[in-house]
């Protein structure tokens, strides 16, 4: 009689009582980061400029606020009860002092939920460096917040074609902040532009110029204006391409009479022929690693990409869907391709992933081409069609975040993202 | 000898016929008397002999023997019949105590195999009512059971709607988070058991539990015992919706 | 095609006739005369009959030295018959004049990738430039470029300005 009550005393209670229920959660929401942004007092140009980068980088949705409550710096003012009511998991507080002609600025970045200050920071700059601050103060933020380095401070190259059909046409070749602003000239000339590319430090820009009536590759130093010619043989001199160490350009030349890639040691300006055979290859760019070149090849019919390894010189097709992919780069890590891709006669922006092979088309409507990805990674810029117009536009890796640049007089073609300049 | 009874009569009986023999030693000595003296009328002239005093008396302790013998061996042959039949007796009343013996040992066999059976009897009736009872608890067990699973999903519903994954997460990594949760759902505590690597990726998951409260609990405050503290696995695999 | 070519045969042909009006004209020109009274009086005959220019109305395409433009079909690199004579007139003049130099300009329509469609242009001035050196025409008189897109005379995009935009330039550096 004691054993069976013993037993369904056993039964009817759980051993430990308050054990741990074990939960598992795999899915979550593909949504915008709430940030609440409170203007930096009167001074909101600063506000004005991380609210744009942040809300256009896609990863964050930005809450602007006057709020009054929050018009106190001081960290035990802040009412963390009031944004988790908003539901905002981050606030951005800043504040700016004028002290002589500089500007001091200071802000914190709050954790909402866990209640901590997860950024605590102080400057002191020239008025005239306010811009460059805001857009570091949106790295330092989205770094904090994705885990991922921002490019709110890289800059974007682009050439200008300005035609009139009363004068002759005007190409400008110009470097811009990757927002758009600050754009500066760095080449006017009454003949094509083609091609920018940076080097690695980001102090150089080479590219294609057909003054004289002849193609040549020049490299052009960013903050003194200087330039060198860098290949000037007869035929095709183009599609320049940096190599990681930036001690090589890799380079397209019709010495065979074809189109082919040559690799130019900068310290001889000897070129050395990496692909042979007669067709066309050209569009050559560098591995992260510096140990292969993908390029755009018709050896097959319809120009496709493939990749040179350039020890063994072995060449190897990388893709396979549509029936034209040309203008390939990596992706920083290494482990995509960027590509124009026409399928059906739509001429749109692609990323494979190269260990699946997978194809994801990140554009529409088909009027797209000269692709060029952040460096790190997570937008690509293109130049596309819109108003009669040549625009750049961006779109994230994913596919989910799109913007266009506003439109300039003229025609704004292949744009070149910078490498991180900080 | 007298003590045990069944000895008792033929005891008696023994000395009665003792006694009997005894007496009928001397009166047939003094009929035997009688007997030739009524006897005379046939009297046959017998050449007397001049009979020995002596020789007479040894004639009549011979005859005295031979009567003794004779008496002797009529005790010894009454001594052994009774002797037989006291040890057919014996031998009945041995008989007898086996058989009285099996018949108990048999009647104990019943009563044990009766007392079995009803052992038995027992047992099962117990044991049916056991696994009722089990069938009983199981099925209640199965219904707690039912009551927390529906409250896990809501719950990993709830939290999943807030969760905002960070963008480029390595896959197969994850992080372990201790929830401590008051009745009625309000989220007392998040503390990060152990990180997925990945800071970023440890502070959305305790973001989206935190907006998540109050967590839908069961009202039942013996279920809800169960969800007093929790421990949240979270591992990236997908989007939702 | 068809179309381009007959406009542009009437726009020779009234180019032609133009010309032929001014050597009139200039033939007869106007002679100043003065009078024995101190004023100006300018005489002018009436000029003979006219004259009509009764050679091909492909003129200017095979003669030398003018520049040329020479058009191709889609993911094409063959050259017209008609343009063949063409360029062997202008072989023929390089041959006689080894001073002469002319630049080879491929260009494409506006589709695809640009460094891609300098090397369809290329194809295209290649093309041309082959059948001049076969000719005889030393190579040091030929240069060529490819501008692919880069220089558009067209700006729809639709096939008539992409028709338009697919061709070779043959211009005389030196003549």
């Amino acid at each position: 009689m004691t054993k069976l009550l013993k037993f369904i005393f056993i039964l009817l209670f759980p051993v430990n009582i308050y054990a741990m229920l074990n939960l598992e959660l795999t899915q979550g929401v593909d949504k915008a980061i709430p940030i609440g942004l409170v203007s930096f007092s009167e001074h909101n140009d600063i506000a004005d400029i991380i609210s744009s980068d942040l809300q256009n980088s896609g990863h964050f949705r930005v809450v602007n606020i006057d709020a009054p409550q929050q018009s106190s710096y001081r960290v035990q003012a802040v009412n963390y009860a009031y944004w988790a009511q908003q539901k905002i998991d981050n606030v951005v507080i800043g504040n700016t002092k004028i002290i002589g002609n500089k500007y001091k600025i200071t802000f914190k970045l709050l954790d909402v939920y866990g209640r901590s200050v997860l950024l605590n920071k102080e400057y002191t700059i020239p008025k005239k460096q306010l811009r460059a601050l805001a857009h570091h103060m949106s790295d330092s933020i989205y770094q904090q917040l994705t885990g991922k380095r921002g490019v709110f401070s890289t800059k974007i190259a682009y050439v200008l074609v300005q035609r009139d059909p009363n004068k002759p046409t005007k190409y400008s070749l110009i470097v811009s902040d990757a927002d758009g602003y600050n754009s500066q000239n760095l080449l006017v000339s009454s003949e094509p532009i083609m091609s920018p590319t940076w080097s690695p430090d980001g102090k150089n820009i080479a590219y294609v110029s057909f003054e004289n009536k002849r193609a040549a590759i020049y490299s052009q130093n960013i903050a003194s204006g200087e330039r060198k010619i860098i290949t000037k043989y007869p035929g095709i001199n183009g599609a320049p391409s940096w190599s990681p160490d930036g001690k090589k350009l890799a380079v397209v030349l019709t010495k065979t009479s074809y189109p082919k890639i040559y690799i130019l040691d900068l310290a001889t300006n000897k070129p050395q022929q990496v692909t042979f055979g007669m067709f066309s290859d050209t569009e050559p760019n560098w591995s992260p690693d510096g140990q292969s070149l993908i390029f755009t090849s018709d050896r097959g019919g319809a120009p496709q990409i493939y990749q040179l390894d350039i020890q063994t010189g072995e060449v190897q097709r990388l893709t396979y869907q549509g029936d034209y992919n040309a203008t390939a780069s990596f992706t920083p890590n290494g482990k995509g391709i960027v590509i124009l891709n026409r399928n059906n006669g739509m001429f749109n922006i692609a990323l494979q992933d190269l260990t699946t092979g997978e194809v994801n088309i990140l554009t529409e409507f088909g009027m797209n081409e000269s692709p060029s990805i952040a460096p790190n990674g997570s937008m690509i810029s293109y130049a596309t069609h819109y108003g009669g117009r040549g625009v750049l536009s961006e779109v994230s890796s994913d596919g989910k975040v799109k913007l266009r640049l506003p439109s300039q007089e003229g025609d704004v073609q292949e744009p070149a993202w910078s490498p991180f300049l900080d | 000898m007298l003590k045990n009874s069944t000895y008792k009569w033929p005891f008696v009986f023994a000395l009665l016929l003792h006694g009997i023999l005894f007496s009928f030693l001397f009166i047939e000595f003094i009929t035997y008397h009688n007997y030739t003296e009524t006897n005379k009328p046939q009297v046959n002239i017998i050449k007397a002999t001049a009979v020995d005093q002596a020789q007479v008396e040894k004639q009549i302790a011979d005859i005295k023997a031979k009567r003794e013998r004779k008496h002797q061996e009529e005790l010894a042959r009454i001594h052994r019949l009774q002797e037989a039949k006291l040890a057919k007796i014996r031998r009945e009343k041995a008989l007898q105590k086996q058989k009285a013996l099996a018949k108990v040992k048999k009647q104990q066999k019943l009563k044990t195999q009766i007392e079995t059976k009803r052992r038995e009897e027992i047992q099962k009736a117990m044991q049916q009512q056991i696994a009722e009872e089990k069938q009983q608890m199981a099925e209640h067990d199965r219904q707690i059971q039912a009551e927390i699973d529906k409250y896990k999903a809501l719950i990993i519903q709830t939290i999943s709607q807030h969760w905002i994954i960070p963008s480029d997460i390595a896959k197969n990594i994850s992080c372990q988070l201790i929830v401590n949760v008051a009745p009625g759902g309000e989220i007392l505590s998040v503390d990060l058991a152990r990180s997925s690597g990945n800071s970023i990726l440890d502070r959305s998951a305790r973001s989206a539990v935190l907006k998540s409260s109050p967590l839908p609990v069961p009202r039942n405050a013996e279920i809800f015992d169960n969800f007093r503290q929790l421990m949240l696995t979270v591992r990236p695999e997908g989007i939702e919706g | 095609m068809q179309k381009l070519l007959s406009s542009l045969k009437i726009f020779l042909l009234g180019i032609g006739i133009l010309l032929l009006a001014a050597c009139n004209t200039i033939k007869h020109g106007t002679s100043a005369a003065s009078s024995g009274f101190g004023s100006e009086v300018s005489t002018s005959g009436i000029g003979s009959p006219a004259e009509f220019n009764d050679t091909n109305i492909n003129a200017d395409r095979l003669r030398a030295p003018y520049n040329q433009v020479y058009y191709f079909d889609f993911d094409k690199y063959d050259i017209y018959q008609g343009d063949i004579a063409s360029i062997r007139v202008q072989s023929a003049y390089l041959s006689a004049h080894p001073d002469a130099r002319v630049r080879i300009e491929g260009n494409t329509d506006e589709r695809g990738s640009r460094e891609y469609n300098i090397t369809l242009g290329w194809r295209r001035a290649k093309i041309v430039a082959a059948i001049i050196e076969q000719q005889g025409v030393s190579p040091k008189q030929i240069v060529m470029l490819s501008y692919g897109k880069e220089k558009p005379v067209a700006f729809g995009h639709d096939e008539d300005s992409y028709r338009l935009n697919r061709r070779v330039n043959l211009i005389y550096e030196a003549k």
